[in-house]
């Protein structure tokens, strides 16, 4: 269970986040809305400890470890994901050595070469994903739609026990969704891992069933509610929130 | 000549150690490496004519390698040193021995060598049998063993592979032909001292036809280490010949000499093919200055791939003349600076002859105050009609305090060429940084992988246990350098 | 940005602006131009475009020196050779220690049209902060022919065809000026 109180955030000195809390728990589907520059994926970085967000006040835990003191790496090993906007190409550094070097760190094992490509084999099949993926470099001459794909693998591959999705579904048309989508239940039925879906549009939630839907406005949840909120957001936009 | 994917041998290691930065500095106290006086042969200090004919009479040498060296000794002594390049003003030129036989090889037990020395070679997968070599060890296994077979598989082919000292006694035909022809000692100033007092080297002759299946590098993987400071190696790949050729290691190697100038001539003829890959990881307290050049006949092929990783300075310009039609010459070279270091790397294409085309890539890495700098030239003379040229060079600065610079030179003398060049200047980006920290990896390990990512293009070149040794290396150097 | 069209300039020239300039150069002889970037998020545009005949020659030395943090600089070198005319240009670009967060860019491009053309070319890169975006290119080629083929194909004669093609070398380092008028001229003495 992923618990945010309070949190308040920073860029460049100007206060975006003016003061979130959630309750995430395990095996349930929160998604997080709201207009442009809202402060959706400030909370995700933030959560996730990007160099450039400073939290002013606040507090998050991941079940019973404080997060906020915790290095990007160390919040990755203590279980939580992030699936990015906008990933980076990293040249020359094949898909599948990268998989399984955080792989062997994050389940603590030695696997080697062949038996890793293994169990990548396995877990690209579920994405549709063609083999001769594992041989390009991370993310590099990926279009978007790839590189959202590729993030859902990582995510299969360390198995978190909380998900954070940044925008996902941007970009992504109806079969790469449904093929993300897939992925995502397929790991949360198998685990019971806590998912918080961020995104601008209800698209996704035709194929990610939602438990709780959050509207987010000016740096703040103005309003919480169950499924119902995000097809009355459907219908009538952020207006109602004053956009 | 068969590109290897690293996939399948990477091993990233996830132990820290804080002792690699000690390894490469101290090596005299550490090691106490020590010969004593009278298990050597050497001649005085400091380099005059009776220092060189005592060289070449030690070596019973023919006369006319006798007046060779003499008459270079004095294009030396008249040459002044570059104003260019890196500070060569603290070599001090005569405090230098410039003439060294072991008769003996003195030397230390294994037991004695220190835990964190014997530790890099473990980690570095450096074999069994090299180590105690490295560790400047008494030879404590039968080389003929190891190695005389490979010799023998050369032998049937009719491949000449020796000494260079042995070579010119027992091919002096083709030595004649050949030597100082590619670099003659008025080329430079130390190409000319190398041509005074060259000592050891390797000497290549690969026959018509011929195709070398194996890297000729076994050999040399000893003996390499054992060698001195003047090494003159003199190649010849006879037409239509395919021939790999590997020296170096990427373990840092103690030399007892502040200064390594060599020589290689590389011939290729019509139609063949070569390739000479060097790894040098000298201690920080040598200046290395190396005159490499190939002469590249028609529909000829030469690739040069270069690894810097170790000295105080090098100096080094793989270069390639190709005189004939459609010759092609490529550099591939990769130059890592840390603090104290200079590795100011590069590469030469002269382009003199219709339709030639040539390819230099380059990649440096400069941090904890180190210096990488490209200098490279491309000339398209007024008889190369049709030349292509493309260099890329980039060069990563991973701190605010290192340094990197590009110094390319084109010089197109025709209007029929078609030339590119490239060169970008990076830091390794937060954004890149946060994005792999985000999936588990320390600083240092996503720092690592960045760095072993810019390398990729050319360690994929490199024939397998290098590149592995090479990517290891790299971790190793990581650790420590960020925070 | 202020725009500024460099005519009757001296041999050695300094340009410190304190703010955003561009300025663009179109006289051949023989020029040493420095752009120094000593003020806290300026940005300079330098543009050369140059057509030579005969035996005109070019001989330019650019420097982008960058002194202070937050700057940035382009230098856009563009050129065609006829007859045996030469060009010999050296850009540098120097990155001091304290000029972090720089953004430098350096491109010289040069057509061969003639057939007795040299071209000599040494672009620079001299870098002591780490935090930088650093580039530059250089390419020297001829006029493709298979896009004089095409455009012949379409009823244009080979001098017109050449015509177009340089014409349309010179286009996206034209579109890059920022003032109408001065593009206008400058379009006009590089076809002419």
């Amino acid at each position: 269970m992923l618990t945010i109180k309070g949190l308040k955030v920073d860029i460049d000195e100007k206060e975006i986040l003016k003061g979130i809390d959630l309750d995430l728990e395990d095996n349930k589907v929160h998604v997080l809305m709201g207009p442009n520059g809202s402060g959706k994926s400030t909370l995700a970085q933030a959560l996730m400890g990007h160099p450039e967000y400073v939290v002013t006040e606040g507090s998050v835990f991941l079940d019973n470890e404080t997060l906020l003191e915790l290095s990007p790496d160390e919040r990755s090993i203590a279980g939580l994901f992030l699936s990015f906007q906008y990933p980076s190409e990293v040249p020359g550094v094949t898909i599948s050595n990268f998989l399984r070097m955080v792989y062997n760190k994050r389940h603590e094992e030695n696997l080697s070469p062949v038996r890793f490509r293994k169990i990548l084999k396995e877990k690209m099949g579920l994405l549709d994903m063609d083999e001769s993926f594992m041989h390009r470099y991370l993310n590099e001459g990926f279009s978007g739609g790839e590189k959202k794909r590729m993030e859902i693998l990582q995510m299969l591959v360390l198995e978190p026990k909380f998900v954070i999705l940044d925008e996902t579904d941007s970009g992504l048309d109806i079969d790469a969704l449904q093929v993300v989508s897939r992925g995502l239940n397929t790991l949360k039925e198998k685990t019971g891992m806590g998912v918080l879906v961020i995104t601008h549009y209800t698209r996704i939630l035709n194929y990610v069933e939602p438990d709780f839907v959050h509207v987010m406005k000016d740096g703040l949840i103005v309003k919480s509610g169950g499924k119902d909120l995000a097809e009355e957001l459907e219908d009538q936009g952020y207006a109602p929130f004053g956009e | 000549m068969g590109r290897k994917q690293l996939d399948d041998s990477y091993v990233p290691s996830t132990k820290s150690s804080n002792d690699v930065e000690e390894i490469n500095s101290n090596y005299k106290e550490k090691y106490g490496f020590n010969v004593p006086e009278n298990a050597i042969f050497k001649t005085k200090k400091g380099l005059d004519e009776g220092v060189v004919k005592q060289i070449s009479d030690m070596k019973e040498e023919p006369s006319w390698m006798r007046n060779f060296r003499l008459k270079s000794l004095k294009l030396y002594e008249d040459k002044p040193l570059p104003n260019w390049g890196g500070n060569l003003k603290d070599i001090d030129f005569d405090n230098i021995y410039y003439y060294l036989k072991p008769v003996e090889e003195e030397g230390k037990s294994w037991e004695d060598i220190p835990k964190d020395i014997k530790d890099t070679f473990e980690r570095l997968g450096v074999p069994e049998a090299e180590r105690k070599h490295l560790a400047g060890i008494k030879a404590q296994f039968d080389s003929e063993v190891v190695y005389g077979s490979l010799m023998k598989e050369l032998e049937d082919d009719g491949i000449i592979f020796m000494g260079t000292d042995e070579a010119l006694k027992k091919h002096p035909e083709i030595f004649e032909e050949y030597f100082g022809k590619v670099i003659p000692p008025h080329d430079n100033k130390f190409a000319a001292l190398n041509s005074a007092v060259w000592s050891g080297g390797s000497f290549v002759y690969i026959p018509k036809g011929v195709k070398v299946r194996r890297p000729l590098q076994a050999y040399f993987r000893i003996n390499a280490i054992n060698m001195g400071q003047f090494e003159r190696t003199l190649i010849i790949a006879d037409e239509g010949s395919e021939a790999h050729y590997v020296e170096g290691c990427t373990a840092p190697v103690y030399s007892a000499d502040s200064l390594h100038s060599a020589v290689v001539e590389v011939i290729v003829k019509k139609g063949a093919r070569f390739r000479y890959t060097t790894i040098q990881n000298w201690s920080n307290d040598v200046y290395n200055l190396v005159t490499k050049r190939a002469r590249v006949e028609e529909d000829g092929i030469m690739e040069w791939v270069d690894g810097n990783l170790g000295s105080k300075l090098t100096m080094k310009y793989p270069s390639c003349y190709l005189v004939g039609d459609r010759a092609h010459g490529e550099v591939l070279s990769i130059a890592y600076a840390a603090g104290g270091q200079h590795q100011d790397a590069g590469a030469k294409m002269m382009h003199l002859a219709p339709n030639t085309t040539s390819t230099i890539i380059s990649k440096s890495i400069s941090l904890r105050g180190g210096r990488g700098s490209y200098r490279g030239l491309v000339n398209v003379t007024p008889a190369a009609v049709n030349a292509k040229s493309r260099v890329e060079c980039d060069a990563l600065i991973l701190d605010d305090i290192s340094r990197t610079d590009t110094y390319p030179v084109m010089k197109i003398d025709h209007p029929s060429a078609n030339i590119e060049h490239e060169a970008t200047v990076s830091k390794v980006g937060e954004e890149k940084m946060f994005y792999l920290m985000s999936r588990g990896l320390t600083e240092e390990e996503a720092m690592g992988l960045i760095v072993a990512g810019f390398i990729e293009p050319i360690v994929k070149e490199l024939p397998l246990e290098y590149a592995v040794e090479l990517n290891r290396l790299i971790e190793l150097e990581m650790e420590g350098s960020v925070g | 940005m202020k725009v500024k069209l460099l005519s009757k300039i001296d041999k050695e020239l300094t340009l410190s602006p304190t703010e955003d300039t561009q300025y663009v150069l179109v006289e051949p002889g023989e020029h040493n131009i420095s752009l120094v970037l000593s003020k806290e998020g300026v940005s300079i545009e330098f543009i050369n475009l140059f057509s030579l005949h005969g035996k005109e020659e070019i001989m330019l030395t650019t420097q982008s020196i960058h002194k202070v943090p937050n700057t940035s600089c382009m230098v856009s070198i563009k050129g065609v050779l006829f007859d045996s005319s030469k060009s010999d240009y050296v850009g540098k670009i120097i990155i001091e220690k304290k000029a972090q967060q720089t953004t430098s860019f350096l491109s010289d491009d040069v057509l061969n049209v003639g057939d007795k053309t040299k071209n000599h070319s040494q672009p620079i890169l001299e870098i002591e902060a780490d935090d930088v975006k650093a580039s530059h290119g250089a390419t020297t080629g001829q006029v493709n022919e298979e896009q004089i083929y095409y455009l012949m194909s379409r009823g244009l004669s080979r001098e017109e065809a050449e015509q177009n093609i340089i014409s349309g070398f010179f286009e996206d380092a034209l579109l890059l000026i920022k003032d109408d008028k001065i593009r206008e001229e400058v379009r006009s003495q590089i076809n002419a």
